[in-house]
């Protein structure tokens, strides 16, 4: 890409002694480019760690304690980086398959691993935004106390929320020429309410234990009541909020308590996606057509209503302009609306949304809890997890807090 | 600090070492992509093995070498990790990826009746490789739907060995045929710019509609 | 803890399975079978075996009874009808090399821990891109199984996936198509972070020599194979006869 040579320089910025420069922007501003061509430019020194974490790891190992291995090339770490994995929540892990730890986990440890290669520089390209507040905190504090000499670049769709204040460029004064066109239309709102008409009914659960084989104990004595609404989902990695969205959404049977619907004990695994419907947060595990038109149409199903929330669903999420293309060909904050629409799309009463603005900018994450605040308002009861405290305050839900395995503030419904 | 000069991405050598390391990246993911198919079909008691569908796949993006890799690796693991009957079966695989470039390279997954006769010709390849192995080492029956057709032969007074081929050509096909729709099907679903990456398959004589640039830098 | 180191793994495994098919005495095997359970349990690994042998054993056992025990009522080569009982025991024989063959397939290939396969790899010869696509292969295994789970997790939380057999069976390949895309798309991502980090010479590093092969037990290993083969052979060519 074509970079503005006369624009302040991010390693200027970084040499300054600030261990980490932000380049700022919205979605498709070319900021992946220059961070990529940055990377390029300084030929022995800069890794680069990319969005999709799960990918930035070696493929080669087979458990965590491996993977530092493998990078580090010793089983004796520096005194930090043994430290850090402390801190980071990494020791329980080491026996563990890397491809099988959370995202935030994954980041952390791509994280760590780059540094084993003494990089002159990193560059974290929004990595950072599936960790939980706490993680964040610890990552940020290694690489401004531990980090590689030239510093850390970061795109970061969070970085507003950021613990630390880091200085930001913007990407429009380091790149030459006009923005290049976004791939898809801009959210338009307003539209929802007339196509998605609903009155979810209330859920309660008892005392829910679920988890799997290997680890049982996930969701303990869980007790919730939800009435039709938003809430505002929030906890730790590895607190079972996923797990309780299978447990609602019929995909996993649990172990004990018990589950009641308007009142009436419920089976909910009977009927998998029947009344709650839970959309993953990683987008590539959910499109399953070969079109964008396709996939919204595979949930809605068939017939004059169907057809009417699918065109609605499409221009609400600025999709009309790529409904014939291949979901999965395009790029991954467009790929997380897909999925999320084609969700949407589904005629169930409860959505579950794991991360719907991951990937998101801060204006189009706005807007996106506008648009699920519309859903809510048409009468559909909607529970959204997220790690970005700006997304629950534009989500204004009521706030459900999760830790190991139980809610920690459960405040009912306020409606 | 001055930047240093980076190497032209577009010449030759570098997009030569590129698509080589990514050939070299895609054989294990393409091996777990079999084993996991494999694991489905078990979970779901299809009456089908799938179990060639990424060697299939990777003979038309990355060419045999890769493929002969794939079909290996993935019978080793799926004998390692579930049931090692198949480590005997290795000859199949073998058989079919050097199928599937040959074939490939005249085209024979350009259109779906061509796919369906390439598969037909791929699963009598596969039952008159696997018919010996069957016969000798596993008494005929390798699977439920197989064994009942290779008891009908039998019942009529055929040898073994007999039996075992007739009841692969009946059956095997029938699989076949499936894997290599699919396999087409699912490379068309890849983004253009992840095939390009990809050198020494087929995908040019099968896949026309694809747009590869064949000079694109990594 | 001291391990057979690898080319005595391999090639212990090698002449055990032949031993086993060499064998025709359905007692002599089911002799076999019982030491080679023991061996299983003594490695931890007979849950792991009793999985396979429900799943694939029982059923393969059950075939083969009915197709030379009821269809054919006779062994390969008798005539139709004319030995029930002949039928049967090869039956047996046939579902009791398979039992000890996939035993000790098992033994050489389970037994080990993890962190030795990289070393295991290299003591088998594979080297440089082979050596990388064999240990990447198994590595990666788990990762996607993980998937092919978030990917039928996904249809089913959609209330996509059918309750039918036969219907979830015709949706087969949709779930197959994000899976495939994931691994082309990892694929890809992780050939460009190899070349970043020089992974591929570090991966070379963990193969570094290890002090927990143990000779004696590889000798041992050998030993046991090669009595099993002699055995076999002289049961086969009726030295000792039940």
């Amino acid at each position: 890409m074509p970079l503005d040579t006369s624009a302040p320089d991010p390693s200027a910025i970084l040499r300054e002694g600030h261990p980490l420069v932000a380049v700022d922007g919205p979605n498709f501003s070319g900021r992946t480019e220059f961070l990529k061509t940055f990377c390029a430019r300084l030929r022995e020194g800069h890794i680069y760690v990319g969005p999709e974490v799960y990918n930035a790891l070696s493929g080669l190992t087979s458990t965590v304690r491996q993977e530092i291995e493998l990078h580090y090339g010793d089983p004796l770490l520096p005194l930090h980086i043994s430290g850090a994995v402390r801190e980071l929540g990494l020791d329980s892990l080491l026996d563990q398959h890397p491809g099988t730890i959370s995202g935030g986990e994954q980041a952390c440890l791509s994280v760590l691993c780059g540094l084993a290669l003494l990089p002159k520089g990193i560059a974290i390209d929004c990595g950072l935004e599936q960790l939980d507040q706490v993680r964040l905190s610890q990552m940020l504090d290694l690489l401004g106390r531990n980090g590689p000499p030239d510093g850390a670049l970061v795109v970061d769709n969070r970085l507003h929320e950021w613990p630390i204040p880091v200085p930001a460029v913007p990407i429009s004064a380091l790149r030459r020429g006009p923005l290049p066109r976004p791939p898809a239309k801009p959210i338009e709102l307003g539209s929802l309410g007339s196509i998605m008409g609903c009155m979810a009914p209330s859920i309660r659960i008892d005392n829910l234990c679920a988890g799997y084989r290997r680890r049982p104990n996930i969701l303990r004595q869980l007790s919730l009541s939800l009435k039709p609404g938003i809430y505002s989902l929030s906890g730790p990695n590895g607190a079972g909020k996923s797990t309780l969205a299978k447990v609602l959404s019929g995909v996993l049977r649990p172990t004990a308590g018990a589950a009641s619907i308007n009142g009436k004990v419920a089976k909910l695994w009977r009927e998998p996606g029947r009344l709650v419907v839970f959309g993953l947060q990683n987008p590539d595990v959910s499109l399953f057509e070969i079109t964008v038109l396709d996939e919204l149409r595979a949930g809605a199903g068939t017939g004059p209503a169907a057809e009417r929330r699918v065109a609605g669903l499409a221009r609400a999420f600025g999709l009309t302009e790529i409904l014939t293309a291949n979901p999965l060909s395009l790029p991954f904050p467009i790929r997380k609306r897909v999925s999320l629409a084609a969700t949407l799309a589904c005629p169930a009463p409860w959505y579950f949304l794991d991360e719907p603005a991951l990937g998101a900018d801060r204006e189009t994450t706005a807007t996106l809890a506008e648009l699920i605040k519309e859903v809510a308002a048409a009468g559909h009861g909607v529970i959204a997890v997220s790690h970005s405290h700006f997304f629950h305050a534009s989500l204004a839900g009521i706030p459900l807090r999760m830790h190991e395995g139980r809610i920690q503030e459960e405040l009912g419904c306020r409606q | 600090m001055q930047p240093e000069q980076r190497p032209d991405p577009a010449s030759e050598e570098t997009f030569r070492a590129n698509s080589k390391l990514a050939t070299l990246a895609l054989i294990p993911s393409a091996v777990a992509f079999n084993v996991a198919v494999g694991l489905t079909v078990h979970v779901v008691k299809a009456p089908v093995y799938l179990d060639c569908i990424g060697v299939i796949a990777t003979v038309l993006m990355a060419g045999w070498r890769a493929g002969l890799l794939v079909g290996v690796l993935s019978f080793a693991i799926s004998a390692a990790i579930g049931n090692p009957q198949v480590i005997f079966f290795t000859g199949t695989p073998i058989a079919i990826t050097f199928y599937t470039y040959l074939l490939g390279k005249r085209g024979a997954f350009r259109t779906m009746p061509r796919t369906i006769v390439t598969g037909i010709g791929m699963g009598l390849l596969a039952g008159v490789i696997s018919a010996p192995v069957a016969a000798k080492l596993f008494g005929g029956v390798t699977s439920a739907g197989s064994s009942i057709v290779t008891s009908f032969f039998l019942a009529t007074g055929k040898s073994l060995l007999q039996s075992v081929a007739l009841s692969g050509t009946v059956c095997e096909p029938i699989d076949k045929v499936a894997q290599c729709l699919i396999a087409v099907w699912l490379v068309r679903s890849v983004p253009p710019d992840l095939l390009a990456r990809f050198r020494g398959g087929v995908l040019q004589q099968n896949l026309p509609g694809l747009d590869r640039d064949e000079n694109s830098p990594a | 803890m001291r391990i057979v180191p690898p080319k005595q793994r391999l090639f212990a495994s090698a002449i055990g399975v032949l031993a086993a098919f060499i064998l025709e005495n359905w007692v002599a095997l089911a002799m076999a079978w019982g030491a080679v359970l023991l061996l299983l349990c003594i490695a931890g690994l007979l849950g792991r075996y009793l999985r396979f042998a429900v799943a694939v054993l029982v059923p393969l056992a059950v075939m083969l009874a009915l197709t030379w025990g009821l269809v054919t009522q006779a062994p390969p080569g008798a005539p139709l009808g004319s030995d029930r009982e002949g039928g049967i025991v090869f039956a047996a024989v046939v579902v009791l090399r398979v039992a000890v063959a996939a035993g000790i397939l098992q033994l050489c290939l389970l037994s080990l821990p993890s962190r030795l396969l990289p070393g295991m790899l290299r003591g088998w010869g594979l080297r440089g891109e082979y050596f990388v696509a064999a240990l990447g292969a198994y590595a990666v295994v788990p990762e996607i199984a993980l998937r092919m789970d978030q990917v039928v997790t996904a249809y089913r939380a959609r209330g996509l996936l059918p309750s039918g057999r036969w219907a979830a069976i015709c949706r087969l390949p949709r779930l197959l198509r994000p899976l495939f895309v994931w691994s082309i798309r990892a694929a890809v991502q992780r050939a460009d972070l190899w070349q970043q980090r020089a992974l591929l010479l570090r991966a070379e590093r963990l193969a570094a020599g290890t002090s927990e092969w143990s000779t004696a037990r590889g000798i041992l290993a050998i030993s046991a194979a090669l009595l099993f083969l002699v055995s076999a052979i002289a049961v086969r060519c009726k030295v000792f006869t039940w």
